[in-house]
């Protein structure tokens, strides 16, 4: 090797490779507001799971002697109408919104893909009728579908219970059935969110299958799985975590709605748009029960918020909104 | 094009239908059982609650109703409230204490709905005045201003306006304007279009649909910046303020007006919340009421008129796109 040979080598080096999610991960990390949407999940993962270690009340322990009061050393946000440690309520709130946020998220994402990449692939039939599903689900008003499935399935899956217990003993919790609540909510929530994500994925595998690139693939003999794996999988992979973002929050967001017109998390149940209407009654006098979980949860729901826009800013830099 | 409107209108038939399929079924399910709910204590006599069964058409195949319900739905007659039935259904309607005195007279389910759609609209309206002039404002300065410290902060505070559900700047906004600094001395019910008590609410309902008219108008604007026909604009000599209003605005508008859904959406379920913290008799409160106590049919009254106007704002604005946009033809 000569010198000059070396020096040809450098010139025509490639440069240093980066993959996008390098390039993503970087770009996430000089925004600020997404910064501060990384630390609120952090933070909400965190409090619900380890919430109830936190504080030394339980979430459903009245005090009736001490009831509406403000912050104190005892109880740094106050007690509510019942006498409950607010913050208490507010750590187990978090459980509630983080937990349906989750579930809801999985089942709207497996349905969401599987439905999606049924259609794209098969066509025909079964692609109209996953389409005309996603149609139908988008002309119902969302919360009072999501309302109304609550409403119906609650005392179905009570029944249920009830008859489980009865045949088998078979129970969870003989005095709290608050988690009968959180199962209709997953189940109403997953049936009105499941559609954004079925006609993301769907529109992403359509548009990708005609790019060029996929193409050449073909050309030069590449299978199917092999298309889908190293092709399809990680360019719609983008778009997805973005809207699995938004839609973490969204969920969250929905049970709180949810909760708030009182077809949600029942009492004593701790949710915070049922600790809103609980308190709603009083803002006249004890205004800061009404705003402590409403200040939380729209930390929250921004927090997602701001995660998502940049996200999708750092993950599909071709379609940023500014 | 006129096809084109024809093929979509009859589309609408069908969804309509599957959803008044899934509505009903939720319904003939649902927890309250009709008859109990009519007779009251003397549902456990057998003869007595065959007998009313029979009368209300209970004792017939799902199919058979469905059919029926789906029949009278299209004849414009959306059934009866369960209250009218002299049920004791409405007995249990959560919130008597505010829910009380706006129930009203009439008993027929359709009658219910349009009587209170007309206090939602009213509200909606102001909403939507609020909307067009301060959310339009914003998008254009925010676009003019582009990429400084005012469009950063116009579009981040528009995404805090829209991201904070209506039940927490409702409370956040009475408790400011009337607890700390009080403007408004009476809160809550419904007084008319034009009296104080319509303000906060519509207000607050104009959050929600905020962020999808700024950042629609700041990239329609944002489009146009560099445009021949706004360069041409200024060079003969056009003040700065026309070129925006009648020539990019104009422009601009155009993904605004397809945002219509989603502003609609945004109203209908806004004033769910806003109706409900307010105690506003509108359709959302009626929607909330009679779910909770169990009138299912004035819900499912609710729920289908407010899908058809869903699906029927989503047809207008297709068909106004193709209207507004030459470029767009559908085939």
């Amino acid at each position: 090797m000569t010198a000059e040979a070396n020096r040809q080598h450098e010139l025509f080096a490639m440069p240093e490779q980066r993959s996008l999610w390098q390039d993503a991960l970087e770009q996430l990390m000089r925004n600020r507001l997404a910064i501060f949407g990384v630390f609120v999940a952090f933070l909400l993962v965190f409090v619900s799971i380890f919430g109830p270690w936190l504080s030394p009340y339980d979430y459903t322990q009245q005090n009736l002697f001490r009831i509406n009061e403000g912050p104190s050393l005892d109880h740094w946000l106050g007690t509510d109408g019942l006498g409950r440690d607010m913050l208490t309520r507010i750590l187990h709130g978090a459980r509630t919104a983080f937990l349906v946020g989750l579930i809801v998220t999985i089942g709207t994402t497996v349905l969401g893909v599987v439905l999606g990449a049924a259609g794209a692939f098969l066509g025909g039939w079964v692609d109209a009728t996953v389409m005309r599903m996603a149609d139908i689900t988008m002309a119902f008003p969302d919360i009072l579908l999501a309302a109304f499935i609550s409403v119906v399935f609650r005392e179905k899956v009570l029944e249920l219970q009830l008859q489980m217990q009865e045949q088998y003993g078979w129970t969870l919790s003989e005095s709290n059935r608050v988690y009968l609540d959180y199962l209709v909510i997953f189940g109403a929530l997953t049936l009105v969110q499941w559609y954004g994500k079925a006609r993301l994925v769907r529109g992403q595998i359509l548009s990708l299958r005609e790019k060029e690139f996929i193409e050449a693939e073909r050309a030069l003999g590449a299978s199917n799985w092999t298309i889908i794996l190293n092709h399809l999988v990680p360019n719609s992979l983008g778009p997805l975590i973005v809207s699995i973002t938004v839609g973490f929050g969204g969920a969250m967001l929905s049970e709180a709605s949810l909760s708030f017109l009182g077809v949600g998390i029942q009492p004593p149940g701790a949710s915070w748009g049922e600790m809103i209407s609980d308190s709603l009654g009083q803002w006249r006098f004890s205004p800061h029960l009404v705003l402590m979980p409403g200040i939380v949860l729209a930390i929250v729901v921004l927090g997602f918020n701001f995660l998502g826009d940049g996200l999708n800013d750092a993950l599909n830099p071709e379609q940023r909104r500014r | 094009m006129f096809l084109y409107t024809v093929r979509r209108l009859a589309a609408l038939v069908p969804i309509m239908v599957v959803v008044m399929l899934i509505t009903f079924t939720l319904g003939y399910y649902g927890p309250i059982d009709p008859v109990r709910a009519v007779l009251g204590e003397e549902w456990e006599d057998e003869a007595r609650y065959a007998e009313v069964k029979k009368a209300l058409g209970l004792d017939r195949p799902f199919v058979i109703q469905f059919l029926d319900y789906m029949g009278a739905m299209f004849g414009g007659n959306w059934g009866q409230s369960l209250s009218s039935l002299g049920g004791v259904a409405s007995d249990r309607a959560v919130g008597e204490g505010r829910g009380a005195g706006f129930s009203g007279t009439s008993t027929g389910v359709r009658e219910m709905v349009v009587g209170r759609l007309g206090i939602t609209a009213q509200l909606s309206f102001w909403a939507l005045v609020f909307l067009v002039t301060f959310a339009i404002l914003l998008g254009v300065l925010a676009a003019v201003k582009q990429n400084t410290a005012v469009d950063y902060t116009i579009v981040t505070s528009s995404i805090i306006a829209s991201s904070i559900p209506a039940y927490v700047i409702g409370p956040v906004l009475l408790i400011v304007f009337v607890l700390k600094i009080p403007v408004f001395k009476t809160v809550g019910g419904w007084d008319g279009m034009f009296s104080r008590q319509a303000i906060l609410p519509a207000i607050v309902l104009a959050f929600g649909p905020m962020l999808v008219i700024v950042r629609q108008t700041r990239a329609g604007i944002v489009e146009v910046l560099g445009k021949d026909f706004v360069r041409t604009a200024r060079a003969k000599g056009m003040p700065e303020r026309l070129v925006v209003t009648r020539h990019m605005l104009r422009t601009a508008m155009i993904p605004v007006l397809t945002s219509m859904g989603l502003i609609t959406s945004g109203l209908l379920t806004g004033s769910l919340f806003v109706e409900q913290i307010f105690n506003i008799p509108g359709i959302g409160k009626l929607a909330i009421q009679t779910l909770l106590s169990g009138d299912h049919a004035v819900f499912m009254g609710v729920v289908l008129f407010q899908s058809l106007i869903i699906v029927t704002v989503n047809l207008l604005t297709d068909l106004l796109y193709g209207g507004l946009d030459p470029r767009v033809t559908y085939n």
